[in-house]
């Protein structure tokens, strides 16, 4: 019998895990390991984050699913991983702590045949001065988060029914971050949610973004059908922000946020200050610390991940300029050059470069979204993933051979920009390929053929049946192998 | 001297790609023929999309008279004022359109020599940057107007020749078959209080009958001018599947009501 040990248990972790244990059967071990009890469904935050839904209603506990599912859930971070095992073992290993509160704190080395790293991002705060729920701004990367921004978006809502103004900033709070795609659905449904509580023209809206133009979304933009020929999405993206009368701001990298007040640096250098009520700012992402040591003990950690904390993996990490980016630098198999049975997915791995062509503020501050890895890519990629290796533990292959590159893959995307059963919008957007390919569809990088993009009634409903979907999916009830990534 | 396309010529209809390779010579030939276009056409500059050049490329006559070339420019600042501006365009000839724009802009390019490069605009000149920057990422002036206002457009000046129209006839033929079944329902309802209306009770197999068979033309219909129209939204086919289940339901549903009432 071998053993898969899961770090992580997010979008991809989650799938990697449950379509692993679902194929190996009882043959071969499934281990989860997550510091977390539940599992969050991320994109439906944003509503959590406006008062639309309670937090509940976007997770649950892992625990139980992962029993019926006969998958050995231990509730504890990972904090080094062993790869080569120790001096009196060849077998690898990884130390987990465990935040279980029957066990909080006790340390364990779990031994492993094949390992996923799937530990998502840490949100990293600390990247930028001020930033982060527990200094001055809120953030909706966390249900817990998502709630406290609620609260917070509630008091102003009363204070503008009393007759104050108010003045809402929202976007990325560094030069690096990603994830635009989920502030550009908080300003909207916080912009939506405001006049639904009838308080619009007591308040100022305004977007802050790290992307060099409104519409980049960290993939370079999109590209959608608009009156019946294709554009980019800065043209939907800008009519979106002067329909609903929000200002915005982009190529700017936040520098400090204090109490009240952001400063930010933009692409020509210049400085500039904008002053808040309630600021709601998406972190940069790291990797989230994990240290590798080699059989003597040794710190290996610069050899198996990048300096951003994100795993090695087959990709191209040459450093080359934007002109000189290819399709075939994005990694394939997801698997460590160094250590064959090591794989990591979603957020975990390192990207080779970013999608969005990169620039630099004159003062040399990098002002670039990172590459984004959203709920399909991610999904994708974990069952990919998976796949592989349940191949190679039943002995079928000695490589992986199932490829999941974002280069290769589209991703659809529903924005939402209002929540309602009746007056809701949302965005609906399709790339193919998530990365440029500047080879094969010279230009753009994106094949005009799958480019879809709409934005109504209908995307709200698509985006309020896919909640219940992937709620339904992933706690693995009836029919839940058949629902899509 | 190249050609300015103009509207609805289907090579304006897409989005320039980057600028990635400053070495290849097409590029400096690109540039040398718009500024040729602009002084023989007495113009106050092109982007090259207009002479059929799918690149992010805008050469204009900055104040002082001096061709400016701006490479993969993007705009990354603006000012909080927005203006209504009246614009024509070369590539949309005989057309004067009232559009937002805002009154400052920041602009960041990249210059033949690949450096990066910022320049703040204001006034015609940052009408003019908006107008072209948009047109390099596929949107013309009718895309800044509203849906009322492109509605007209449309009517005035047509739609995009052999592209995708604004207006499909699949989209008539729904829209009678919606009033037919919104006076069917009216009808049904009325039956119940006035003997005129029990005629739709007594022929409903005839009414589900012709209903029925309009919904599969639409379907057919829709299919042919979705070939037809190749250029138009992706999803059609899933669009036509999914409009002709939902109508097929409201007949079978207004079918078992009238079957009901008998």
């Amino acid at each position: 019998m071998a053993r898969l040990v899961i770090l992580g248990a997010g979008v991809s972790g989650h799938t990697a895990a449950t379509f692993a244990k679902h194929w190996l059967g009882d043959e071969h071990e499934v281990v989860v390991v997550s510091p977390n009890s539940k599992w969050n469904w991320i994109p439906s935050n944003i509503w959590v984050g406006v008062g639309e839904m309670a937090p509940e209603d976007v997770v649950f506990e892992l625990a139980p699913v992962y029993k019926k599912a006969g998958i050995d859930f231990r509730q504890a971070k990972a904090v080094s991983i062993h790869p080569e095992g120790k001096q009196d073992s060849d077998k690898p290993f990884v130390t987990i702590e465990y935040t279980d509160p029957a066990k909080a704190g006790q340390t364990e080395e779990v031994e492993y045949d094949y390992l996923i790293n799937a530990t998502g991002p840490k949100l990293n705060f600390g990247a930028t001065p001020g930033l982060g729920p527990d200094k001055n701004s809120l953030s909706v990367c966390t249900y817990k988060h998502a709630a406290e921004a609620n609260n917070h978006l509630q008091t102003a809502i009363e204070k503008m029914k009393k007759g104050e103004k108010q003045k809402f900033l929202i976007g990325t709070g560094h030069g690096s971050c990603t994830c635009q795609g989920a502030a550009f659905e908080y300003v909207f449904n916080v912009e939506f949610k405001l006049r639904k509580a009838g308080v619009r023209d007591k308040a100022e809206i305004k977007w802050i973004s790290n992307e060099q133009f409104v519409g980049d979304f960290g993939v370079a933009g999109a590209h959608i059908k608009w009156n019946g020929h294709i554009i980019s999405s800065k043209i939907m993206a800008e009519s979106l922000f002067a329909e609903r009368g929000v200002d915005w701001i982009t190529g700017a990298a936040v520098k400090e946020v204090q109490e009240g007040k952001v400063k930010y640096e933009l692409l020509d250098g210049t400085e500039g200050e904008e002053d808040f009520d309630f600021a709601m700012l998406i972190p940069p992402f790291s990797g989230v610390g994990l240290k590798a040591y080699d059989k003597n003990g040794e710190d290996i950690t610069s050899k198996v991940f990048k300096p951003n904390g994100f795993m090695v993996v087959d990709a191209d990490y040459t450093p080359k300029p934007f002109e000189e980016w290819k399709a075939s630098d994005w990694p394939k198999y997801y698997q460590n050059p160094d250590y064959p049975n090591m794989f990591a997915v979603g957020i975990a791995f390192a990207p080779p470069h970013p999608i969005s062509k990169p620039a630099k503020s004159v003062n040399g501050t990098p002002i670039t979204p990172a590459p984004p890895r959203t709920g399909m890519p991610s999904g994708i990629i974990g069952k990919a993933v998976a796949h592989s290796i349940v191949e190679m533990m039943q002995g079928k292959t000695d490589k992986p051979k199932h490829h999941a590159s974002m280069a290769e893959m589209g991703a659809a995307c529903i924005a939402s920009t209002g929540k309602s059963a009746l007056h809701g919008t949302a965005a609906a957007l399709t790339v193919y390929p998530v990365v440029p390919d500047y080879d094969k569809f010279p230009g753009t990088g994106r094949d005009p053929e799958y480019t879809f993009g709409e934005i109504g009634l209908a995307g709200h409903w698509i985006k309020h049946i896919l909640h219940y979907m992937f709620m339904w999916k992933a706690q693995l009830k009836p029919g839940w192998t058949l629902i899509p990534e | 001297m190249a050609k300015i396309l103009t509207y609805p010529d289907k090579t304006l209809l897409q989005i320039s790609g980057i600028v990635r390779d400053f070495n290849d010579p097409f590029i400096k030939e690109t540039i040398e023929e718009l500024k040729k276009t602009i002084e023989d056409n007495n113009l106050k500059g092109l982007c090259a999309i207009q002479i059929g050049v799918p690149k992010r490329i805008i050469v204009y006559k900055d104040k002082n008279n001096e061709f400016r070339t701006l490479i993969n420019p993007g705009i990354f600042g603006k000012s909080s004022n927005i203006i209504d501006s009246l614009e024509s365009d070369e590539s949309l000839p005989n057309v004067k359109l009232n559009v937002k724009r805002y009154d400052k802009i920041k602009v960041m390019y990249q210059d033949i020599d690949k450096n990066d490069r910022f320049l703040e605009a204001s006034g015609d000149e940052a009408i003019f940057l908006q107008r072209k920057i948009d047109m390099i990422n596929g949107g013309y002036l009718f895309d800044r107007l509203n849906k009322k206002r492109q509605k007209e457009f449309f009517k005035s000046y047509g739609t995009y020749g052999d592209t995708c129209p604004s207006y499909f006839i699949k989209d008539k033929i729904l829209k009678a078959l919606r009033i037919t079944l919104i006076i069917q329902a009216i009808l049904l309802i009325l039956s119940l209080f006035l003997n005129f209306a029990k005629f739709v009770v007594n022929y409903n197999h005839l009414i589900f009958g012709v209903e029925f068979v309009w919904v599969i033309f639409y379907a057919f219909y829709a299919k042919y001018e979705t070939k037809k129209y190749k250029n138009c939204t992706s999803c059609q086919g899933a669009n036509i599947i999914g409009t002709s289940g939902i109508y097929t339901a409201v007949i079978i549903l207004l079918y078992l009501i009238s079957f009901l009432l008998r």
